[in-house]
């Protein structure tokens, strides 16, 4: 399976205060305006994907892609840093 | 990082909770929860270490309000919501 660029830089990197760039703007306007935010909403939900997936859709209206995409960039951040 | 000198001046506890990964620790590994907070976070469903994290994460991890919900949400005492937001705050700063 091919990751995407930016899948690639954001495991690469520690998680700390950079902008979240998926679904950026509307996270933003809904107070998850860095990726430790919503690291913290991921751990929170015990790290399970489908309430993180409704959630992302239901805060933000990301579509199933999106959300896939975003949920697929986390474990493996935080296996990383966790 | 932390030096040796940031390191004297904690608590075992502390200093063997940052001294790896947090992994799918307990959350009664957190520095500040007693056995006792931490069968109310239990039975709250914060069973484990990352929760915490991740609360004091939606927080932005902003001490005070994740101190002033630890106690009025969890019955925690002022000192084990100041320990155990101290060492979420330090737990940030080394692997965040």
């Amino acid at each position: 399976m091919t990751t995407s660029q930016k899948h690639r830089d954001f495991v690469a990197e520690p998680m700390g205060e950079e902008p979240v760039g998926i679904l950026g703007k509307k996270l933003e306007e809904r107070g998850f305006d860095k990726a430790c935010v919503v690291l913290g909403q991921f751990l929170v939900l015990k790290k399970d994907e489908d309430p993180f997936q409704e959630w992302l859709k239901h805060t933000c209206g990301a579509n199933a892609k999106q959300s896939q995409d975003c949920f697929g960039c986390l474990p493996e951040g935080c296996d990383a840093f966790l | 990082t932390l030096g040796i000198k940031e390191m004297d001046h904690m608590s075992p506890r502390l200093r063997a909770f940052l001294s790896e990964p947090i992994g799918e620790k307990d959350v009664c590994w957190v520095d500040g929860i007693s056995h006792e907070l931490a069968i109310n976070l239990v039975t709250k469903g914060i069973n484990k270490a990352y929760i915490l994290l991740g609360q004091f994460l939606l927080m932005h991890k902003n001490e005070a309000e994740f101190q002033r919900w630890l106690i009025c949400c969890c019955g925690a005492t002022e000192c084990e919501a100041q320990q155990s937001s101290n060492c979420l705050k330090e737990w940030c700063a080394c692997f965040l």
